[in-house]
């Protein structure tokens, strides 16, 4: 907060009289306090909570806490989420390293690979990967078992490691997303006084590369653990059926429970509000991690640049690297899912199989329900985005050019969302939907509700990416504009909006992006009216009908294509720098 | 100040309850208005004002959104009707009817202005009321066959029961034949399917067989037991693929035939096994929540399903009818089942509500079923 100047006078007495901008920044942060208050409020609660007949009770901590089984849930999510972040680093970092800091060719096509990895839903590959290697259908473990004359397959999938691994797959885009930048603005000099040394370059790499990169690796890593922490689309997919139970299917079981049980909001409640504090240790270890990133500084001076490391003919293998990457993860589960949408029945593919593919799964499907899907999936990408951009922009402006105290508070609310857990908002929102805010605000059923969660979750990455473009930009622009006689929305429209355009434009399609791929919250959340295609896949996978889950999944990536093509209109590697 | 606030925070709480209570009492009382005494012409009439039938559960219910759209074609065409049908996959018979209800208790209105469900989820309503009580004796202008020991329409009159389809494992007919398929319970347990079969998360048909009239809760507990350990995976009734794929080779046990019934006409590879221990002819319910957005069209999509054309409709789209029509075809399953000598149980929620142990065991079954209790 070295850079924040002092205002002139006229400066601040503009910002107390701008309640319009103060209520945009300070609305999200109620909403928040108001979901997290709910969630401990309603932890606390047995029976049919919100109501005069709930019963205050602590037996729901009692009931998580004491229960063995909980402690093995809490137990899958850890080794899930270790197994996610490993597998996700493991691939996403050495791609990073070779794209910044390598003479590999062929760099733009690398971003490209990345970027449809961003892309496209993790429900997707879960799904592709039960084709893969499932212990008896996956087509890996059986060529394994022919090959090998085994009896059983020996990859299995269904084990917290296994989904971890496909996890990781899902998040080695965002792995790579994260670090590339870091690798770039990497300061060369130390590295090559290294090599002048005589240091080997697996000497260099771990006494130099590594410890330089190591705050945001570290940074990478808490960021992907607190993903981890709330998945839901892997462990559902991949998990509930093989009982292998996560966190996020827990909740999700403790609230649509398979019997004549009434949803347990107490326990799903209390299960959150666990989930809350293990987000905010996280939180708070990633908060410190960066507070000390002064201490690796790696870019030094304006005229710095990096040299690149000739890696010549070892670029085969670093492509043989990431083709294997893009086999794995998008074009063989792409295959296999475009199997599963045209067979008649799910079987293992065949010649016999291949005999049957016909478009019946396409023309029995419920066209009113995908085009329902559609409608709120397009309705949200274009909503949500505009409103956290507005709402970010009013709380980045006052964290940054406000001298009060309570822009302290501010950037804390704003990070606020980063430590809870999607899941845990979605199941707050929903509860205070139902019971607390039904006729003043008829919320419950609608997309809006959808839209304001996914705002909220938004918030944390749009306003860290705002705070760093408001910073650079002297007040002094600010301050003409004022004397000039511009009001402050003006001002903001003529002079911080052009300027700011390339991170609004970065944030807006990165938070398109999400929203569009986001199931999470959807699944939670979804009704007759707000269905979004994601949670269209969901529902009839869960229901059993994976032949349309497969067939709206290829649709959704047919729809999927004209956003690509504006992430790559908009110049996909400045934009995934800056953010 | 803190006393005012107080005061200010119980009053809106009291604003809050009161809202809620408001509007459930006025879908009660719309229920009433809709229900009592009603006539399928005036039910025609109150239904030319509603536009749209909204319904959610399984995809593989009533075949989806596709099924759905056939029975309110056939309905509007009947009853000279112009109503949209809207289908959303949702969740499980039980699931749903904890939606509607909870939907009620917070006066929201009904996420499907039809329910659809089973002899649990009957009992389940029995319990909390967030069905529509209707004459449905008067809706419904066919004679049921004589069944006794079973009343098709639920105390209270807030459902009446529409198919029946019989309890027994579905396997998948490329990889278990000839002497493979199980006949007894305890084949399950033949340790050839250990890690290659699954069951239900809601124990589908142990529930049942745990009760007095059947096999036990002891013999069934202790049988679940062992099917823990041997067992894969837990799937959803409807979840075919699972099976035809191989994922799992058998489901011990499923809800009911209809899957399969449909599988052998498009020559998908599913076979069906009654066990010769025991079975229940599961029940299948139609009822109007009483926060339905659309009661009237919800009553007439019940009452046409139990017309002859209505009955044919769900056995092309889902294989199922109900056994106490002569011309169905699931009296002729349950018929066979007598004659064999198997132990034969019609479900339904006054059959369970005799055992007040029914959902206890349920819920211990399930939390074996899961691997949560030993």
């Amino acid at each position: 907060m070295e850079a924040v100047l002092r205002m002139p006078r006229q400066f601040a007495i503009r910002l107390r009289t701008s309640p319009l901008l103060l209520t945009l920044a300070v609305l999200p942060m109620l909403v928040i306090l108001i979901l997290v208050a709910a969630l401990i409020w309603i932890s606390f609660q047995t029976g049919i909570v919100g109501t005069p007949k709930a019963i205050y009770t602590l037996k729901n901590y009692t009931e998580i806490l004491g229960d063995p089984f909980v402690l093995k849930v809490f137990w899958n999510t850890l080794i899930f989420t270790l197994a996610t972040t490993f597998m996700a680093l493991g691939l996403g970092l050495p791609i990073a390293w070779l794209t910044e800091r390598t003479t590999m060719p062929g760099k733009g096509l690398v971003y490209t690979i990345m970027t449809l990895g961003l892309l496209i839903p993790g429900i997707y590959t879960a799904m592709g990967w039960t084709f893969i290697a499932h212990v008896r259908i996956g087509l890996l473990n059986r060529w394994l078992m022919d090959v090998f004359a085994l009896e059983r397959g020996p990859i299995n999938i269904a084990t917290p490691v296994g989904m971890g691994l496909v996890q990781g797959l899902n998040l080695t885009a965002l792995a790579f997303i994260l670090t590339a930048q870091m690798f770039r603005a990497m300061n060369p000099s130390l590295e090559e006084a290294a090599k002048i040394h005589g240091m080997s370059f697996a000497g260099t790499v771990r006494r130099i590369t590594l410890p330089l990169a190591f705050p945001a690796i570290l940074a990478a890593m808490i960021y992907m653990l607190t993903i981890g922490i709330a998945t839901f689309d892997v462990p559902a997919i991949i998990g509930l059926g093989n009982r292998i139970y996560m966190l996020s299917t827990y909740v999700y079981l403790k609230a649509n429970p398979p019997d004549s049980g009434l949803p347990q909001h107490g326990v799903t409640a209390a299960l959150g509000t666990v989930m809350i504090l293990l987000a905010l240790l996280l939180t708070w270890w990633y908060s410190q991690v960066l507070r000390q990133g002064h201490r690796y500084e790696v870019i030094t001076g304006k005229g710095y640049r990096p040299t690149l490391i000739h890696i010549g003919r070892w670029s085969v293998l670093a492509w043989g690297l990431i083709a294997l990457y893009f086999l794995a993860t998008k074009l063989i589960p792409l295959l296999l899912i475009a199997y599963a949408a045209f067979t008649p029945y799910l079987a293992p593919p065949s010649w016999e199989m291949f005999g049957k593919l016909s478009l019946d799964g396409f023309r029995n499907l419920n066209w009113d329900l995908f085009w329902r899907g559609l409608y709120n999936t397009v309705l949200l990408v274009v909503t949500v985005p505009l409103i956290t951009l507005l709402l970010a922009f009013c709380i980045s402006w006052l964290i940054v050019r406000s001298r009060s105290r309570m822009r302290y508070v501010l950037e804390f609310g704003a990070f606020l969302p980063h430590a809870l857990p999607e899941i845990i908002m979605a199941i707050g929102a929903l509860l205070l939907a139902l019971f607390v805010l039904p006729k003043f605000i008829p919320l419950y059923g609608s997309v809006w509700l959808i839209a304001i969660v996914y705002v909220i979750s938004r918030l944390a990455f749009a306003t860290r990416a705002l705070n760093s473009s408001l910073l650079q930009i002297h007040k002094e622009l600010e301050e003409a504009a004022y004397t000039a006689g511009l009001s402050p929305v003006r001002t903001s429209w003529r002079i911080l909006v052009p300027l700011l355009r390339p991170t609004l434009m970065s944030i807006w399609i990165w938070s398109a992006i999400l929203v569009y791929r986001e199931l999470t919250v959807a699944v939670f959340l979804i009704s007759q009216e707000s269905i979004t295609l994601p949670a269209v896949i969901w529902s009839y996978w869960f229901s059993g009908a994976i032949n349309q889950a497969a067939a709206v999944t290829l649709l959704m990536t047919l729809v999927l294509t004209p956003l690509i093509l504006i992430f790559w209109w908009f110049g996909r590697r400045q934009l995934m720098a800056e953010s | 100040m803190m006393p005012y606030r107080r005061r200010r925070m119980g009053f809106c709480t009291a604003v809050v309850f009161a809202t809620g209570l408001f509007s459930v009492s006025a879908g009660e009382a719309r229920a009433a208005e809709s229900g009592k005494g009603t006539t399928i012409a005036e039910l025609v009439t109150k239904a030319k004002k509603e536009t749209t039938l909204r319904a959610q559960w399984g995809a593989d219910t009533l075949d989806g959104g596709p099924g759905l759209q056939k029975i309110v074609a056939a309905m509007n065409k009947k009853y000279g009707l112009n109503i949209q049908p809207s289908f959303t996959p949702g969740s499980n018979m039980q699931g749903m009817m904890a939606k509607i209800t909870r939907e009620l208790t917070a006066g929201q209105p009904a996420s499907s202005d039809v329910y659809f469900g089973n002899s649990q989820s009957m009992l389940q309503a029995m319990e909390n009321q967030p069905l529509m009580p209707m004459d449905w004796r008067a809706l419904i202008e066919r004679k049921f066959l004589p069944e006794p020991g079973f009343d098709a329409i639920v105390p209270g009159n807030i459902g009446v029961a529409m198919a029946s389809t019989l309890v027994g494992a579905i396997y998948n007919s490329n990889m278990v034949k000839g002497s493979d398929i199980p006949r007894k319970l305890e084949d399950f347990l033949n340790p050839k399917w250990k890690g290659k079969i699954a069951s239900t998360p809601y124990a589908a048909g142990f529930r049942e067989f745990a009760m007095p009239e059947l096999l036990g809760k002891e013999k069934v507990v202790n049988f679940v037991k062992r099917l823990s350990k041997h067992i894969a995976g837990l799937i959803r009734c409807g979840e075919t693929d699972r099976i035809t794929s191989g994922e799992f080779l058998m489901l011990a046990l499923s809800c009911g035939d209809q899957e399969v019934n449909i599988a052998e006409r498009k020559g998908i590879p599913l076979g069906y096994a009654i066990m010769e221990d025991a079975t229940i002819s599961h029940t299948r319910y139609g009822a109007v929540p009483k926060n339905s957005r659309a009661p009237n069209a919800a009553a007439l999509f019940v009452a046409f399903l139990h017309t002859p054309e209505g009955q044919k409709l769900m056995w092309d789209i889902d294989g199922l009818d109900f056994h106490l029509y002569p011309e169905s075809n699931q009296k002729k399953k349950l018929d066979a089942a007598k004659a064999k000598g198997a132990k034969v149980v019609i479900s339904s929620p006054q059959w369970l509500n005799k055992n007040k142990h029914y959902d206890d065991t349920q819920k211990e079954l399930e939390k074996i079923l899961r691997g949560e209790a030993s």
